[in-house]
């Protein structure tokens, strides 16, 4: 008895996997991108491919959204993507330094600003008030870019809000997160009462859990994101890398929070 | 004898996976790593935080867990026991994270209560130890509940006839004889608890020297340096190993 519906089960499952195989032979001719992309670019690529695929028909591209650090690791491990986004130039950098692509083949997609947020229950209305003794501050961890940008948009605000701002912000800080998501929770969860995030992270927040602080330009800080194409991609990815950097990916990137 | 031999080759597969990359992590780390790593204060600060936590947490879960275990047995409920026991055991850590937050957190169910103590428990070590109890507890549970049922009713009888105390009962009868499955349940209790991560890094954060566990600081150094990484993954590896073969011997010794 066991062993028949034993039988039965695994029968189905090979067959949902040949199935599966076949209808993925037959689709056209043109195949999806398969792009490795920094986590906070996750949902703006999502937008961009759909964008150019209406030009360009084929299936929606496969995306590999991680952190940019993590995804340079796969690329110099072997794994194949026609494109390349990060977060960060760092990143970037150990795939050229491992000789893959060349320092010509990177180009600046967009940029964001950093912004601070705060829950609207706690008592932070101001960037001085992340500097007033008993506020729970999160931050990401300096191993992230987002956490490297918090730090020069602090150092940078000592010159508008005193020398020890930035010491005062960073004695109050409650917790240094693995990811700027995670800063972004703590604060909207009510957890923590400020931190340090993308415009991009809050640019599509549609709760009222959360309210922005704008750090102004001059002491702003702000995260470039880069991409390549990699050896091995579809003839295509270039055309979809001047896409994403023309004027008709201009109005996608800033309703996500970012400067084209 | 031909079966012995089918049996060898398609047993090797699953034993190569499960011992091959434990394997790739030593070769991917020198001695110099490991000594640099080892001297980091990256590295104390987490081994500090974890050892704390998890020597507090276990000792939780040997005193809240022993006397559930024993009602569990008693209880008509018992029938449910696997349910309750094991599903905190396999939820996925996250989800245990947002579970406690929901209870202990700022704005949780008992939040307005702490707070209006001036207390709050994320971001403290103590909500690095309830994260470990609540992960770790159902493996210590299970593991005593079934060495307390492995009992035989006879023996604590012919004890209580020749005139036992409940006290010299446990004393001298029950703990002795369920001694080996309590430990083997304190031992995966406290690999759990060491290796705790998701709902730490919900409920607890990850505040070096507060509430960064190793198992936290490997996954934060794993992106920027990898070699960090590795050598705290391997301190690990090996508290694990000895933990496990205390189990063992202590299973072989009784």
């Amino acid at each position: 008895m066991h062993r028949r519906r034993f039988i039965i089960i695994s029968g189905s499952m090979l067959g949902f996997t040949l199935l599966s195989a076949c209808t993925q032979v037959a689709t056209p001719a043109a195949t999806a991108f398969n792009l490795a992309v920094a986590a906070s670019l996750k949902d703006v690529m999502q937008a961009l491919d759909a964008s150019f695929r209406q030009q360009n028909p084929r299936p929606a591209a496969i995306l590999q959204a991680a952190g940019s650090g993590s995804l340079a690791q796969q690329i110099l491990d072997g794994a194949r993507f026609d494109v390349f986004a990060s977060a960060d130039r760092t990143s970037m950098a150990k795939v050229v330094d491992a000789k893959i692509i060349t320092d010509a083949d990177v180009v600046t997609i967009a940029t964001a600003d950093m912004i601070v947020v705060a829950n609207p229950k706690s008592a932070v209305t101001a960037l001085t008030a992340l500097a007033t003794p008993g506020t729970k501050v999160v931050l990401a961890d300096s191993t992230v870019p987002a956490g490297r940008y918090a730090q020069i948009a602090l150092a940078n605000l000592t010159a508008l809000h005193g020398v020890e701002y930035a010491n005062q912000v960073n004695a109050n800080v409650v917790s240094l997160e693995t990811n700027v998501r995670a800063v972004l929770q703590k604060v909207q969860s009510g957890e923590a009462d400020a931190g340090i995030v993308y415009t991009a992270d809050i640019a599509k927040l549609s709760d009222n859990n959360i309210q922005t602080i704008p750090i102004p330009d001059q002491y702003g800080v702000q995260a470039e994101y880069v991409a390549a194409v990699l050896p091995g991609a579809q003839t295509e990815s270039h055309a979809f890398l001047a896409f994403i950097r023309g004027n008709d990916a201009q109005a996608i990137w800033q309703s996500f929070g970012f400067r084209a | 004898m031909k079966h012995r031999h089918l049996i060898d080759i398609v047993a090797i597969p699953m034993l190569l996976l499960l011992i091959v990359p434990l394997i790739g992590l030593g070769s991917r780390s020198s001695l110099t790593d490991l000594w640099q790593a080892l001297a980091s204060q990256e590295l104390q600060q987490a081994v500090t935080v974890t050892a704390q936590t998890s020597i507090i947490a276990i000792l939780c879960v040997i005193i809240g867990g022993t006397p559930l275990a024993v009602w569990l047995n008693r209880n008509p409920l018992s029938r449910w026991r696997t349910l309750l026991v094991d599903l905190p055991a396999v939820l996925p850590p996250a989800v245990a994270g947002l579970a406690l937050l929901t209870i202990f957190g700022r704005t949780g169910w008992l939040g307005p209560t702490l707070t209006a103590f001036g207390w709050q428990i994320p971001f403290t070590p103590l909500a690095v130890v309830l994260a470990q109890t609540f992960v770790a507890a159902p493996l210590y549970i299970r593991s005593a509940s079934a060495a307390l049922q492995g009992i035989e009713p006879d023996v604590l009888n012919a004890a209580r006839v020749d005139g036992a105390s409940r006290y010299e009962l446990w004393r001298y009868v029950i703990v002795p004889l369920a001694m080996p499955g309590l430990q083997a349940g304190v031992a995966m209790a406290l690999a759990r608890a060491l290796g705790e991560f998701g709902a730490t890094a919900l409920f607890a954060g990850s505040m070096p020297g507060q509430t960064r566990t190793l198992a936290l600081a490997i996954y934060i150094n794993a992106d920027y340096d990898s070699a960090t990484a590795i050598a705290m993954s391997l301190i690990l590896l090996m508290s694990a190993v000895v933990l496990l073969l205390i189990v063992k011997r202590v299973n072989t010794t009784t």
